[in-house]
């Protein structure tokens, strides 16, 4: 089987050793070959700029990369359901967490630690399918989460919105940082590279990491 | 156009409480079946506007209103003036935003009445010369110690934040004008076509002042007109669980064929925008019924109230029908103030998709060449990026400083004349 993993822009520039950790976890998962697809972006800056033409095109480029492969792995929640309502990729595409999820049973031996568990507003999967992964990361991790200490159902990313608007995007953070500080986590944790950038750079005293990269960390793989 | 960034403690308890509630009833009822009920009453009214607008006028003339059409603002403010006549009057208001809408009490402040909002949250904000930053809730962005000032002002004399007798002070200087006022507008939260009955629903009884006093105007918006009774049990339902997370307000007033000894009622009806946003492709928002709900979960909304969006109508609802209700108000990169995280779409009501609808509204924004330049150049970049070939190689560690130090892309903002920031 021909695999790729896509590297989102975000991830690439940000977290970039993201990707290597990405695929020990897919190796552990039972994809041992992975290659970096050749695609830069998904296109989902275009679609929420406005630019509808501009997004199909970003699309159509992508799935040129993607040709050849049978399997396209996409750790980025925002940009695979992206790439799906664009209907690219087809049934060859999957959320690397979901392969994670099920096919990894590999144990955290280290300390228990509080963390929290980000989930972007643009999610692709479902509450139930979500508290499976959470319950997975807690056991798998050994990590207690700690529930979403506020009731904004975003971090203040939202792409566009935090580039525009980047002092109201920061205060909306700070608020979220103070909360999470303040319910006992000192690292964020999520899938998601535009939020945890967004999380990133307004961490304050908090440890902010890709899921790949905390998993390895914890010595999974 | 700037988004305020100071962080808005009220608005966000305020909301946080409202949510909470709204949730636990909600859990309580047949939600679902509830929303699917008044999402088609109301998809009713948005596909049969002029029809039930017709039926509605009928029915209300039979039943002994006077029912005037106004096309805009000018044509509301100056029908309500015919009504009251020239003299300067002492008037009472209940909370309407189609009243703020079409700047009436403005008009009539300014043409010497003695207007007195009579909703706790409207007469604050009238008192601080604000607009309301909410649809129901005007005084969100307050806490108890700004509206302690703002009374202490009017009272002349120090007052505690205590919530209880900060209302017992407004109660008793807001009963005066109750009992003076020559004439009370109300708005209307549905009309009813079938019987031509208006439908105001209120928690603080002033709305029956107004609605009971010499003569009765109410000023609302065509799109408020529903085809019969029996559609107003769940619209009713929906409409107080999200706004307040009550079961059902503490009045609801159905006013029909006024009795003798009733005052006279005229009822001004308002397109100003209401047709053409019900024949356009944003015309899923004309379900809207003013239940605040989109803005109390908005992410920005939380963060920097309902005064940042500039218009009458804030948040996620307002990005769609303001364009329509108040274009000239409208800041030109509204479709901006959202993370289109979807919130709005999941809780509204009557299920109009508004997160999407922005989306379109940006999209509208981008064919017009009107999309904020600092958007419009980073898209490009990241479509010529995406591209590849010497281009993409060129260009993608330039977009890899961007992406780990946004503040980067300000840097060409700096120079500009009006530059955002």
């Amino acid at each position: 089987m021909k695999a790729a993993l896509f590297v989102p822009c975000t991830t690439g520039a940000v977290f970039s050793g993201d990707a290597d950790a990405q695929r020990r976890l897919l190796a552990l998962a039972g994809y041992p070959s992975v290659a970096t697809l050749g695609a830069f972006c998904c296109g989902q800056p275009a679609s929420t700029a406005g630019d509808r033409d501009g997004a199909s095109a970003m699309g159509r480029t992508w799935d040129d990369a993607a040709r050849g492969f049978d399997a396209l792995f996409v750790a980025s929640a925002t940009c695979c359901g992206h790439l799906r309502h664009e209907g690219v990729g087809g049934d060859r595409l999957r959320y690397a967490p979901d392969v994670w999820v099920d096919a990894i049973r590999a144990r955290s031996t280290r300390e228990k630690t509080p963390i929290y568990l980000h989930r972007p507003c643009h999610d692709v999967w479902d509450d139930a399918r979500f508290d499976v992964y959470a319950r997975w990361v807690e056991d798998t991790a050994n990590v207690e989460i700690i529930a979403r200490p506020y009731k904004d159902p975003c971090c203040g990313f939202g792409g566009v919105f935090a580039t525009l608007f980047d002092r109201t995007a920061a205060s909306m953070m700070a608020h979220r940082i103070g909360a999470i500080a303040a319910a006992g986590a000192g690292t964020v944790v999520s899938a998601e590279p535009g939020c945890l950038s967004h999380f990133a750079h307004h961490a304050g005293g908090l440890t902010v990491v890709p899921l790949a990269t905390f998993l390895v960390s914890r010595g999974i793989a | 156009m700037t988004l305020i960034a100071a962080p808005t403690t009220a608005t966000r308890k305020a909301a946080d409480v409202t949510l909470g509630k709204r949730g636990e009833v909600a859990a309580t009822l047949a939600w679902e079946t509830l929303r699917d009920q008044a999402t088609a009453a109301r998809r009713d009214t948005t596909e049969h506007l002029d029809e039930l607008v017709a039926m509605f006028t009928r029915a209300a003339e039979a039943a002994g209103c006077k029912v005037l059409r106004a096309a805009d603002n000018a044509a509301a403010c100056r029908a309500v003036m015919d009504e009251l006549g020239a003299s300067p009057q002492v008037i009472i208001k209940s909370k309407s935003m189609v009243t703020e809408e079409i700047g009436l009490r403005h008009h009539m402040e300014r043409l010497g009445f003695t207007v007195f909002e009579t909703d706790l949250g409207e007469w604050i904000v009238q008192v601080r010369g604000e607009l309301p930053s909410h649809v129901t809730a005007p005084a969100i962005h307050l806490n108890a110690e700004q509206i302690a000032e703002t009374l202490s002002g009017v009272m002349g004399r120090k007052l505690s934040s205590d919530a209880t007798a900060l209302t017992e002070v407004a109660t008793e200087y807001l009963r005066q004008p109750l009992r003076a006022s020559a004439a009370g507008i109300s708005g209307a939260n549905f009309l009813i076509a079938e019987t031509g009955e208006i439908v105001v629903i209120e928690n603080e009884g002033n709305a029956y002042f107004c609605t009971s006093a010499a003569k009765h105007v109410v000023v609302t918006g065509i799109d408020k007109v529903i085809r019969k009774r029996s559609d107003l049990p769940a619209l009713l339902r929906v409409l107080t669980v999200s706004a307040t997370g009550q079961r059902q307000t503490v009045y609801t007033h159905l006013l029909g064929r006024p009795l003798p000894g009733d005052p006279a009622r005229t009822i001004v009806l308002v397109d100003n925008g209401r047709t053409e946003l019900a024949r356009s492709e944003f015309s899923d928002a004309t379900r809207c019924i003013r239940c605040g709900a989109c803005m109390v979960v908005c992410p920005v909304f939380r963060q920097v109230t309902g005064h940042a969006y500039k218009t009458v109508y804030p948040g996620p609802i307002g990005i769609l029908v303001a364009p329509y209700l108040e274009p000239k108000a409208t800041p030109s990169d509204a479709p901006f103030f959202s993370t289109l995280c979807g919130a709005c779409s999941d809780i509204c009501p009557v299920r109009i998709p508004i997160s999407s609808l922005i989306a379109k509204r940006r999209e509208l924004l981008w064919k017009a060449g009107a999309t904020p330049q600092m958007v419009r150049t980073g898209v490009s970049l990241w479509k010529l990026a995406s591209r590849g070939g010497i281009t993409g190689f060129v260009l993608k560690p330039l977009l890899t400083l961007l992406l780990r130090w946004p503040k980067l892309a300000r840097l060409g903002q700096l120079t500009r004349p009006g530059a955002r920031r």
